[in-house]
């Protein structure tokens, strides 16, 4: 008898298994919740009225380990700096986050993309455009 | 000069007598901290952050860049006194100014953020309603932010001091002060950019820097200002390959840091959208884009076919003089060699060299052309022309630091009031139609040979005492360095004798105008020879125009030059240019004479040769490419080298040429123009203007932009009783042309004067002007209106 006991443990802990939720996940077609501190693909910020935050300060192409980042800037119509470009070379990044400790105005955070497998290097280069694709509206911008 | 010996932290150094405690401490390797200390300027000691100590009473603090250092003083530079002082200061300065690095431009070369990083300041104590102040946003050039500035007072003590402009003071008492323009007004100043140099931190901005790139990604390269003759010492800020803007360096041979608007603003004309990058032929009167192989063998085919056919009497070369003096050497061999040229011409220096070539004739290799330092030592300058300061714009920092001293003096013969005549402590003002004659009447007194002469003087507009003190200063012995100014279409020959009598009093001539390396060409490369033989009256080249007039000249070579741009009457040099047989033209710019040139060949500017060139003080400078030449251009020394091996080639199919007699089909020559004196109740004077007159001057948008259209000005009662307001379109006529321009405005300008500016590059400005006298009588009407 006593030598069932471990085969009933484990036919016991099979059958609580059988009645609980199951943890495998059906990617793709089903997608993760993410940590708040999940280390993404890089999002630019936006403005509560759909600026950039970014003053294109470039802090963070100066600090960037890999040098993945260019940013170019450019005068807007009231005379301030802008960004004009921005380019982040994903195919280098190494999703340290830097970039963000270094934004003096909070216009960079790391997002939560993490799907960047691409058949084409150039769809690696993300400009501007990309990166502000689906950002979410920064609160309070202190900058 | 007598030295003191001092201890900075325990060194000993030895400084000159009346030196500064910072000056020692720099000397003995000290960090002192400062922000409203600029060596070219006076000390001001405004932001009291050089707090240093003596080791017997470290309580006490003394400013450094203030106190003049005495023998055996025992100084300490750090204590904790001193670091307490220097944090309480910059927590203060801090208040009023906005964190706003990352939209600054100044962000990684300020001086104020450097030393709050340096002193670790993160907290600032000291609360206070920031006011707002005004940007000005409107000024070209220069963008004022008054909310960064700290009121060190650099930007109008460099302004005052060394430009001598006082365009901006402190506006406001207290916690109101501001630095600004009388009214607020937008500057309307020499824009030398002086101020943006020496801020130490973002108040001011250079429109054509701001918000392109970040200071600490730009590369700087040392380079050569070609702007003009004085070959200031620059460092090309680099990023990519593009020139993102222009600083002078500060180091301990000789620069200072000075520059002008041209020499700061004006680097566009290097870039690649100004300039010609596509080898062109006009062959049946069609121009169209060849490759340079094709273009190079048919100038060397129709040089040689020219040649052979006229001989090498039918050639011309106009030269800007702005060929490294390597350049100039090889042109010079091969068009002497090769098409038995013996001089090369140059329109834009030509008062320049017809100064010099008077020198050389008068006064062979011995004349006593002079140097910087010959400038800097001596006692009295003497300024024998008007518009020194506008045809060299530095020239007026070294003025005015020359006149800061005691006992020297500054004289300045002038038919019009430039900022030389307006500085100095002997002004001679000459009427501008009798100009010329003043000048040969002076030349006689100094000969002895008019007794009389100071009784004549006055039919001039010079006080018979003024001339007296002139004469016995010239006799006084002591050292005199003489700048001769020539007119800005070519030097009168009143001038150059007045040169060469000068020449026996005075310790060095400099001769002023000169283009980048028209020294060099004319010394080093014998661009014109002074020999006897050949210096009859042929070192000017009025005559290369003179001669296609007489038809002498079948063939025109323009090594950067443009005669059209900056000769009286153009419309006659465009008739002769279309009977010419072939006109190279050989430079950066497509200039006005590419539309009559047979081949255009695109060459590189200075900045991206190679070489050397000597500067109007006769001093080399060594340079080295900065940059790479735009695609489809070459170097003046590779299109010449490449010249050379299809000559080689190309020689021997030409030789069965008959030679022709030359054709003289004798032009009339120049008429004496015959006018009523009351038609024209004007004297017209054409002036060179401070923004640059030169070939790489005009091709710059920035300068083009603040130079604008022809600019006219003239007394302000005369524009009252001619019903003038200041801006108005006005004509001008001459009883050579007619031209419309801007008036302005003058107290200076003497009643029944204009002076004209920004002609040369303006066709219809080149019509009032005639090169054999140096004013022009005139007239002016209301555009539109009556007179």
């Amino acid at each position: 008898m006593y030598k069932l006991r471990p085969l009933l443990d484990g036919l016991m802990l099979t059958l609580k298994r059988f009645f609980s939720k199951p943890i495998t996940m059906r990617y793709p077609e089903e997608k993760w919740d993410f940590p708040d501190r999940f280390r993404g693909r890089m999002v630019l910020l936006k403005n509560s009225a759909g600026a950039t935050l970014c003053v294109a300060c470039g802090l963070c192409e100066k600090i960037c380990p890999c040098s993945c980042i260019s940013v170019s800037p450019e005068t807007g119509s009231d005379g301030k700096r802008k960004m004009a470009r921005y380019q982040l070379d994903l195919t280098r990044c190494c999703f340290c986050g830097l970039c963000v400790e270094a934004c003096p105005v909070g216009a960079i955070c790391l997002g939560t993309g993490y799907e960047m497998a691409s058949a084409d290097k150039k769809d690696l280069m993300l400009a501007e455009s990309i990166l502000l694709e689906g950002s979410v509206q920064s609160e309070g911008n202190d900058g | 000069m007598a030295m003191i010996k001092l201890k900075i932290n325990n060194r000993e150094v030895e400084v000159k007598k009346g030196s500064t405690i910072l000056t020692a401490a720099k000397k003995a390797g000290a960090f002192i901290p400062t922000l409203c200390h600029d060596e070219r300027l006076t000390p001001y000691g405004a932001c009291r952050l050089c707090m240093v100590a003596e080791r017997k009473k470290p309580a006490k603090l003394i400013p450094a860049c203030f106190t003049p250092a005495r023998e055996g003083m025992d100084i300490i530079t750090e204590n904790p006194e001193i670091i307490k002082s220097v944090k309480k200061q910059l927590q203060l300065i801090l208040i009023n100014h906005p964190l706003d690095c990352p939209v600054c431009d100044k962000a990684g070369e300020c001086v104020l953020q450097d030393l709050v990083i340096r002193y670790g300041i993160t907290a600032a104590p000291y609360k206070l309603e920031v006011r707002h102040k005004r940007v000005d946003r409107e000024s070209s050039l220069i963008e004022r932010d008054m909310n960064r500035c700290i009121l060190c007072g650099r930007c109008v003590r460099i302004c005052a001091e060394l430009q001598g402009r006082h365009e901006i003071d402190f506006i406001n008492r207290g916690i109101k002060t501001i630095i600004g323009t009388d009214g607020e007004r937008p500057l309307d100043c020499d824009f030398c950019g002086q101020c943006i140099s020496t801020c130490p931190v973002g108040a001011l901005t250079d429109n054509t820097f701001k918000n392109t790139t970040r200071v600490w990604k730009l590369a700087k390269q040392e380079a050569v200002c070609s702007q003009c003759g004085m070959a200031c010492s620059v460092d090309l800020n680099i990023q990519n390959g593009k020139i993102r803007r222009v600083t002078a360096p500060v180091s301990d041979h000789g620069n200072i840091g000075n520059l002008c608007a041209r020499g700061r603003f004006g680097w566009r004309a290097y870039e690649k959208s100004a300039r010609a990058t596509q080898p062109q032929i006009n062959t049946d009167g069609q121009r169209k884009d060849v490759s340079w192989p094709d273009a190079l063998s048919y100038c060397a085919e129709k040089l040689a076919y020219v040649s052979k056919k006229y001989g090498p009497e039918s050639i011309a070369v106009l030269s800007s003089d702005c060929l490294t003096t390597e350049e100039a050497l090889s042109y010079r061999a091969f068009l002497r060699s090769e098409l038995g040229i013996e001089k090369i011409g140059s329109q834009t220096a030509a008062g320049y060299r017809q100064v010099l070539s008077g020198l050389l004739e008068t006064h062979g290799a011995s004349c006593k052309i002079g140097s910087l330092a010959d400038l800097k030592a001596s006692d009295i300058v003497i300024v024998a022309g008007g518009g020194a300061a506008e045809f060299h714009p530095v020239l007026k920092t070294l003025l005015n630091s020359f006149i800061r001293k005691e006992e020297r003096e500054l004289i300045v013969i002038s038919p019009w009031p430039d900022f030389c005549w307006e500085k100095a402590t002997l002004p001679i003002y000459v009427n501008p139609e009798y100009y010329d004659k003043f000048l040969l009447e002076f030349c006689q007194s100094l000969e002895g040979k008019s007794a009389d002469g100071s009784c004549d003087i006055s039919q001039f507009g010079v006080p018979a005492a003024t001339f007296a003190k002139l004469v016995s200063l010239i006799h006084s012995g002591r050292e005199i360095t003489l700048l001769v100014v020539p007119q800005l279409f070519g030097g009168s020959a009143a001038l150059v004798r007045l040169t060469s009598i000068l020449h026996h009093f005075v310790k060095t001539v400099i001769p002023l105008g000169a283009s980048v390396n028209s020294r060099g060409a004319v010394t080093r490369a014998e661009f014109f020879t002074a020999r006897k033989a050949e210096a009859s009256n042929d070192s000017g080249n009025e005559n290369v125009l003179q001669k296609i007039k007489n038809g002498n000249i079948k063939a025109l070579y323009l090594l950067g030059d443009d005669p059209l741009e900056y000769s009286a009457n153009p419309q006659e040099i465009e008739i002769l240019f279309s009977k010419l047989e072939l006109i190279i033209h050989q430079s950066p710019y497509l200039t006005r004479s590419a539309k009559f040139a047979h081949a255009v060949l695109p060459s590189a500017v200075l900045p991206e040769k190679t070489g050397s060139i000597i500067d109007m003080w006769g001093e080399e400078h060594i340079i080295k490419a900065a940059l790479l030449p735009p695609p489809g251009v070459k170097t003046d020394a590779d299109i010449l080298f490449q010249l050379q091996n299809l000559w080689k080639n190309n020689s021997a199919v030409v030789k069965n040429v008959p030679a022709n007699e030359i054709i003289s089909s004798a032009l009339l020559p120049p008429a004496r123009l015959q006018y009523d004196r009351k038609q024209f109740p004007f004297m017209m004077t054409a002036v060179p203007s401070i923004y640059g007159d030169g070939i790489i001057s005009r091709q710059s948008p920035e300068m083009q932009k603040l130079k604008g259209s022809l600019k006219i000005v003239m007394n302000a009662d005369d524009c009252e009783k001619a019903g003038i307001a200041d801006d108005a379109s006005v004509h001008i006529c001459t009883p050579y042309g007619e031209a419309k321009g801007i008036a302005k405005l003058s107290v200076q300008v003497r009643p029944g004067n204009i002076l004209v500016e920004n002609i040369p590059g303006n066709a219809e400005g080149l019509r009032l002007i005639s090169e054999q006298v140096s004013a022009v009588p005139a007239n002016i009407r209301l555009a539109g209106g009556e007179s």
